[in-house]
């Protein structure tokens, strides 16, 4: 039931049909881990830095990447962060980063267990 | 297809690589702007897949760029678009875009989109490679496959500029068919026809590949030998006067000897014109036509 909301189910399978082989898959997925870390650290660099286009774009990037797994819960936090970027606001996107952690967090969790049921 | 996907984000471009492999085409990928627009001109393919935001040049502009770069093969435009971008749907499509496929990547949905640039970008094709036969086709005589007065227009005017810029030079023969009229009257105008094909047949063998030839009028041709004068070019007309003499054609309706088709010419050259215009030598040749028609024809005079 948790995992439903981290994830689409179909988005998922979808991405494996595309894989086309396990091995495929999951070369997928590990990139999708260590890029989505990157624009984390992205978004994490540029309030530090108080760059707001930077955090803007990042949070811009962070949402494409996790569409693909239907993380529409993750996406609509980093539509949010995205708006707040552009639109200046370093305040209300440094209080909205650990909820972006926690579900970032959560898909990676969803992820490796997807992984891992499949090795097991 | 070739197509090209310009996609920043790893994932989705890898995705979208896949499913374009999946549908029997062949991706070839970008993760900016610039480098998609570096791979366009390498590749020249025939579908482009574009993201909206991207680092350094964005989907817009690498749409423009596209637009003004493709020549004559048209390349079919789509922008990878997610839900947030629909503001710009519009702005992309009035940039040259054809059309847009919703991100995250729907399989079928790009599998469709493919098919239906598939159809457009022959159809492009094919206009294309009609708009060439045709262009070729309005430039030649259908008669007799030499080349027309239009195309002769169009090389004078370039003989022309190359003369002027570069100091090139050309030389023109003007043959025309001795008696003609009367031929036709004595073996009709089916023979006639025949003997016209026959003539430029034998001028076109007389000539070498850098030389034009063209039907001037009726029973005219004009030849166009480049980098010639004209005592070169005299010759040359010499040659295909015995050979079209030598074609032995019985013409038994003119009054003067001998009874075959023969033809007369008149050369000159670029040199000969105190203008150095094409409209001059051409003159010149015509008066040359004219003393070979008046000293009995079946003769060559050059200027």
């Amino acid at each position: 039931m948790r995992e439903e909301s981290v994830l689409s189910r179909q988005a998922l399978e979808a991405i494996r049909e595309m894989a086309g082989s396990e091995e495929v898959f999951g070369e997928l997925i590990e990139m999708f881990v260590a890029d989505s870390q990157e624009r984390l650290a992205a978004i994490e660099r540029a309030l530090v830095e108080q760059e707001a286009g930077a955090l803007g774009s990042a949070a811009h990037a962070l949402k494409g990447s996790c569409a693909n797994f239907g993380a529409a819960h993750l996406e609509e936090l980093c539509r949010q962060l995205q708006e707040m970027g552009y639109g200046g606001d370093l305040e209300g996107a440094r209080a909205l980063l650990p909820q972006v952690r926690l579900e970032l967090e959560r898909l990676h969790a969803a992820l490796a267990r997807e992984l891992g049921s499949r090795d097991a | 297809m070739k197509v090209l996907i310009a996609e920043d984000d790893n994932l989705s471009r890898k995705l979208i690589e896949l499913a374009v492999r999946r549908a029997g085409h062949e991706p070839i990928t970008a993760r900016d702007g610039a480098e998609a627009l570096a791979l366009y001109l390498q590749h020249r393919p025939d579908v482009v897949l574009s993201d909206w935001l991207m680092p350094g040049m964005s989907g817009l502009e690498l749409c423009r760029r596209i637009r003004q770069e493709q020549g004559d093969s048209y390349t079919y435009f789509m922008f990878l678009t997610s839900l947030s971008d629909r503001e710009h749907l519009l702005h992309g499509i009035e940039a040259g875009a054809d059309d847009y496929l919703r991100k995250p990547l729907d399989e079928v949905e790009l599998r469709a989109r493919l098919i239906a640039a598939h159809r457009i970008t022959s159809l492009h094709q094919q206009l294309k490679e009609l708009n060439d036969q045709l262009f070729q086709q309005a430039r030649i005589d259908s008669l007799t496959g030499t080349y027309n007065r239009l195309r002769l227009q169009e090389d004078l005017a370039a003989m022309d500029n190359r003369a002027a810029r570069y100091g090139h030079t050309y030389a023109l023969a003007l043959f025309d068919i001795d008696h003609f009229k009367r031929y036709n009257d004595t073996y009709g105008h089916g023979a006639g026809d025949r003997a016209l094909c026959a003539v430029a047949r034998t001028i076109l063998s007389c000539c070498r590949a850098s030389d034009s030839v063209y039907r001037y009028g009726g029973e005219e041709f004009l030849v166009l030998l480049p980098e010639q004068r004209c005592t070169t070019a005299v010759k040359v007309a010499d040659r295909v006067r015995a050979s079209v003499q030598g074609l032995g054609i019985p013409h038994e309706g003119r009054p003067d000897d001998p009874k075959v088709v023969t033809v007369s010419a008149g050369v000159a050259d670029l040199d000969g014109a105190r203008d150095r215009s094409a409209q001059t030598v051409l003159q010149l040749a015509d008066e040359a036509l004219y003393r070979a028609k008046c000293t009995g024809r079946n003769t060559v005079v050059g200027c």
